[in-house]
């Protein structure tokens, strides 16, 4: 029986970026908050520091951040024929764990969706017609349009301390920014990175083409920075451990860095860790919660009243949470009815190495996580689409993030995987080899979806997730084509051997792709074929709010990170300014 | 552990620190001449160049006063940009300006490469109150989170040893070398590293903190040299 403690005003569940963000707000209003994190606290002194973080075998190998498999997995599937299995190493993506979540390893790179990405349906069926779009894609505007959310973006920018180059300041186009983003009202708080020596080869040869090379909006920071909550930053000094790894230097905008300090002295907050949140709690009606229920590190189990519960736990997590709190109806693949785990969407990547002779040195060593040099061109709906047969697309970016060893070893095509050549080739190739990364969007389909594993279950005794997902078609057709594209540039840029990669039939779980993963609690404007209203509040109740990627109702060829931190600021305004007034749905249903 | 000792000049110098090593592979420039620059350390040049010697001695040992650093165990790149900013005025002494100004290219470039290769007498650990070395050792090996100060070593390489070619070695060095450093970038007259790196760290810590981080540098033993150097 779990031991019943005093109630407070709000939970939230999952201490990263967003349920920092949600708490401190709420805090900050002087509601008592608590904030439950399943893992361990985590600084950047003593825990970030050299040499131990610049470890690859710990961290990039065998994935020191990750969510523990051995008590949290979840099986995947291709279709609904298969039995799903469990993943028990992470390779396609990397759910982080501990306080600061997957904002501690994240790369930094800081896209702003677009107005088309907010109405893509409205959006496809106008410019393309209804019949254009594959029927099996089932397309969703949000609810909500960029206009509404433009100074969240901004917000959560200046908190993150982003460098880069506006390319549309309230509709003006600007020169050296990307000429394709939806306007924004004042320029990024500082100026972008230094480019590789891969992406100033990239540029000349994409400008040459008449393409819009731009540098990449990064929270790596490239000046030392004062973020609107009076935390300092220091300058990236360029060590290329960002992904999959912590800045040891106060460099990378993390929830370490530019939140989690002012959070954690204001009186009004509460932080529990170690605290694996098992359900959210619902009343005897079922359409209003009461609090959660956790397990502390011994097993102990408690039971947190709270009149407010916030669910920010990663995409996967949150929709797992929902089904097993019983909140919102699942969705059923054979029927399309139901709401939780529907709309299930991922990051559709490709790869260019681009090989020269050894007169090139690329030096890839030399590098940010969210350094590069990209065009976007052939992303989302800058282009037309009408000849190609699919909809979305990718960016094109010369980037390397480092050049690690173990990690890091391109060959050209037709070299053997091992032996005495294969190391010869490596040797000969490893500095002079430049890459694109083909960054596309996701489509949702009716059979992608999450649900409840039906064999499976975890340290604590309850069933993992269950993905059922493969690629769908309309996005392979787009990887080939923005693959096709960057090929012509890498043999603009002058290399001897171009190589390309799309994304190819079946997904697998045991190649990295990105840790994109969306959906399952979608917001939207309709309760039948969405979780969550436009605030991110729970349709089926008021007092749960679900934060995190897992509301997109699909993914634009853009990293989603800048577009969340936007969201949980619009929704926690919209909780200050009208919730917590008159607490019941903001959305009639 | 075995080092490849290029070992390409080994010179007499009259004046008698003994034998020296040049290091081929510190050399900033590609074609800088160690034997002329040892030429310019012991003697200066007519045009208004003083000896190096006279402050810093034959083997960058300098003159134990911790008035004017150690330069043995600094690659030639970074000694190089030294001097370059000092002759620019990105970096300013009233002593070493006006030398810099007076060096043509070469001179600096030789000079450099002389210093990189030689191997400085061991000088006796600075006296250090318990507390102090503990606050030292704390800062410059794991950092302050408080403070949002990382460990020193972080980019000045474990046991200070330097990340060769652009950041400096501090092990050996002048406790009051260091430290007066540390006051330059708080205080702002000093800026001339890649992205305020020092001025940012300078301005979070105290007197105190600086005067132990110095005394910690300065009783780790500077590495054996020359040092597996590589140019990228």
């Amino acid at each position: 029986m779990a031991q019943k403690l005093k109630s407070v005003d709000v939970v939230v569940v999952g201490v990263g970026f967003m349920g920092a963000i949600m708490a401190k707000e709420l805090a900050t209003e002087g509601l008592t908050v608590v904030g439950l994190e399943r893992g361990k606290k985590r600084w950047t002194v003593p825990e970030f520091q050299a040499p131990d973080i610049h470890d690859e075998l710990k961290y990039s190998i065998r994935k020191g951040m990750m969510q523990d498999v051995t008590r949290e997995a979840m099986t995947h599937r291709n279709n609904l024929n298969q039995e799903a299995l469990p993943i028990r190493q992470w390779q396609a993506f990397l759910p982080g764990s501990d306080l600061g979540g997957s904002g501690v390893h994240w790369n930094g790179q800081t896209f702003r969706f677009t107005e088309a990405d907010f109405v893509w349906r409205t959006r496809m069926h106008d410019r393309y017609g209804k019949d254009f779009v594959d029927p099996n894609l089932t397309i969703r505007d949000w609810g909500i349009t960029y206009d509404e959310l433009e100074p969240h973006f901004d917000r959560f920018e200046h908190l993150l301390g982003t460098g880069g180059k506006a390319g549309n300041l309230n509709g003006k186009i600007q020169p050296g920014g990307n000429p394709f983003e939806s306007w924004r009202s004042r320029e990024y708080p500082n100026p972008p990175m230094k480019e590789q020596y891969g992406g100033v080869l990239f540029r000349k040869a994409a400008e040459e083409m008449g393409y819009h090379p731009f540098v990449q909006p990064s929270s790596n920071m490239t000046r030392p920075y004062t973020n609107p909550e009076g935390l300092q930053l220091n300058a990236c000094n360029y060590c290329g451990y960002c992904e999959r790894y912590a800045c040891e230097h106060f460099a990378k905008a993390t929830p370490q860095t530019v939140i989690l300090p002012v959070l954690l002295k204001n009186p009004h907050f509460e932080l529990r860790t170690e605290a694996q949140v098992l359900r959210v709690n619902l009343d005897r009606n079922k359409n209003r919660t009461t609090g959660v229920t956790y397990a502390d590190a011994s097993g102990r189990e408690y039971e947190q009243p709270a009149d407010l519960v916030i669910i920010t736990t990663y995409a996967l997590n949150n929709v797992r949470m929902m089904l097993l709190s019983g909140i919102g109806k699942p969705y059923d693949a054979h029927t399309g009815k139901g709401v939780i785990g529907r709309n299930y969407a991922y990051q559709t990547t490709g790869d260019v190495f681009v090989f020269y002779d050894e007169t090139v040195n690329i030096n890839p060593f030399m590098a940010a996580g969210a350094s590069g040099t990209l065009i976007d061109d052939f992303n989302d709906d800058n282009f037309d689409h009408g000849p190609h047969g699919f909809i979305g697309g990718s960016y094109i970016m010369s980037a390397l993030t480092n050049g690690r060893p173990i990690e890091f070893h391109p060959t050209p095509p037709g070299t053997p995987e091992w032996g005495k050549e294969w190391k010869a080739a490596i040797h000969r190739h490893y500095n002079h080899t430049a890459h694109m990364l083909i960054h596309g969007s996701s489509m949702p389909t009716r059979t992608n979806y999450l649900d409840l594993d039906p064999t499976y279950k975890d340290a604590w005794g309850l069933p993992l997730l269950r993905m059922t997902f493969e690629l769908p078609d309309n996005d392979v057709k787009m990887t080939q084509f923005c693959v096709d594209r960057a090929v012509e540039i890498g043999k603009r840029m002058g290399a001897k051997t171009v190589a390309g990669y799309a994304r190819k039939h079946p997904f697998t779980t045991q190649k990295y792709q990105t840790t994109h993963n969306t959906g399952g609690v979608i917001m939207g404007s309709d309760p039948n074929t969405s979780a969550l209203n436009r605030y991110l509040q729970s349709w089926d109740a008021h007092n749960v709010f679900v934060v995190g990627a897992s509301a997109y109702p699909q993914n634009p060829g853009y990293n989603p990170t800048d577009t969340l931190g936007a969201l949980a600021y619009w929704s926690v305004d919209a909780i200050k300014k009208q919730y917590l007034k008159h607490p019941g749905p903001m959305v009639s249903a | 552990m075995k080092f490849h000792r290029l070992i390409i000049f080994v010179i007499p110098i009259a004046a008698g620190t003994g034998v020296l090593f040049i290091n081929s592979f510190a050399a900033g420039s590609p074609r800088a001449d160690a034997v002329r620059g040892a030429g310019i350390v012991a003697t200066g040049a007519d045009y208004g160049v003083v000896a190096c010697a006279r402050c810093h001695a034959f083997d960058g040992t300098a003159d134990g006063s911790g008035a004017f650093p150690k330069l043995s165990g600094m690659s030639a790149y970074y000694l190089e940009k030294q001097l370059r900013d000092f002759a620019s005025g990105s970096r300013s002494d009233p002593i070493m300006s006006a030398i810099a100004r007076k060096m043509k290219p070469e001179d600096i470039a030789d000079v450099s490469a002389y210093y990189s290769g030689v191997h400085a007498t061991p000088t006796p650990p600075p006296a250090a109150t318990p507390e102090l070395l503990a606050l030292g050792t704390r800062l410059a090996t794991v950092g302050d989170e408080d403070r949002k100060v990382q460990a020193c070593e972080g980019c000045h390489g474990p046991h200070g040893r330097g990340e060769d070619p652009a950041i400096p070695p501090l092990a050996g060095q002048y406790a009051h070398y260091i430290a007066f450093q540390m006051r330059m970038w708080r205080m702002g007259y000093r800026k001339n590293d890649a992205n305020q790196q020092m001025a940012t760290i300078a301005k979070r810590l105290g007197p105190q903190d600086i005067e132990a981080i110095g005394l910690y540098f300065e009783r780790v033993p500077q590495p054996d040299f020359p040092k597996d150097r590589r140019q990228p």
